[in-house]
């Protein structure tokens, strides 16, 4: 069976994916084009870091093919088991960056060029974004990230980071504080009204 | 901390800008790295899965007589035969289909008038 790219849009993910693990090169495509933006995307907003972002999403596709012959359908949603699989390896970066002490070279990383849109308050604010969450501990980080960059619902998050949906509110709301407390000290650069 | 009838803290709509600020910057995906993705998904494809009719016995026969649910009747019977050959040989013995006497239509329907149906 061979899937044509308009056969894409309506197949799931996994059935895309039960499709490669049975040999289908055009399934593998497929999935290439649906799932890399989502685990490059995750990756660089976890870890501030075009390059290492590109590494980690390649690498998080890896290892999404050589588990494709041994999914079992139905046990989790493949957007789901990728996500953990960026969120774990980013974090292993992460964590790499603190040991080495190279977590200054990693918030001096170069982003990708801003969207001609932006403006230049919601460029500051994206920097400022960017450097209060690298400062954030790595689960709340995961947590703010996937809740409210990524849009996930907690119940989805508490799988992906496996834990319980309490867990993931109390990082959330914990993380929010911070964030909160951190922008307020520029508020006057970035537009942010302290509500306290 | 104010907050409004929702639960929603001043906090968390000063946030949300960001955030959302954020979201609208997303930047541009490289192009090199989906090719490189689909070169992995391509080095790993697994093999498809080999066509089993190869490996298959030579049942054909089989099927063109009915199948597994026909071969097990036939076996169920052969062994019904056999068990009644050992235990019970002379209802088997006795048995002589040449002895079979033989029937005439009137033996079967006495009561009717064959000779007249003769015209």
């Amino acid at each position: 069976m061979t899937f044509s790219p308009a056969d894409g849009e309506s197949l799931s993910e996994e059935a895309l994916l039960a499709a490669y693990g049975a040999g289908d090169p055009a399934a593998a495509r497929l999935l290439a084009d649906r799932l890399t933006p989502l685990a490059w995307r995750v990756a660089l907003r976890l870890l501030g870091d075009a390059a290492e972002a590109e590494d980690v999403a390649q690498e998080a596709m890896l290892r999404l093919w050589r588990m494709a012959p041994d999914w079992e359908p139905g046990r989790a949603r493949v957007s789901t088991w990728l996500y953990r699989v960026t969120a774990n390896l980013a974090t292993d970066r992460i964590r790499a960056r603190r040991e080495t002490g190279d977590a200054a070279a990693a918030e001096a990383a170069v982003d990708p060029a801003p969207s001609a849109g932006q403006s230049m308050l919601d460029r500051e604010r994206v920097a400022a974004l960017k450097e209060a969450l690298a400062a954030l501990p790595e689960r709340q980080r995961t947590a703010v990230v996937l809740r409210h960059l990524e849009g996930l619902a907690n119940p989805e998050i508490a799988e992906i980071m496996g834990i319980g949906v309490e867990a993931v509110e109390s990082l959330t709301a914990r993380g929010k504080r911070t964030l909160a407390a951190r922008l307020s000290e520029r508020k006057e650069d970035l537009g942010y009204v302290d509500g306290s | 901390m104010s907050t409004d009838r929702d639960g929603v803290t001043q906090e968390d709509l000063q946030l949300d800008a960001f955030f959302t600020a954020a979201r609208r910057a997303d930047a541009r995906l490289p192009a090199a790295l989906v090719d490189r993705v689909a070169a992995d998904a391509a080095r790993l494809l697994p093999p498809p899965p080999r066509a089993s009719r190869g490996r298959r016995l030579p049942l054909g026969w089989l099927r063109e007589l009915g199948g597994w649910p026909a071969a097990a009747g036939f076996v169920a019977a052969s062994i019904a035969g056999l068990v009644i050959g050992v235990y019970a040989p002379d209802a088997v013995l006795q048995f002589d289909p040449t002895a079979t006497p033989g029937y005439d239509l009137t033996d079967l329907a006495p009561g009717y008038g064959f000779a007249d149906l003769e015209g």
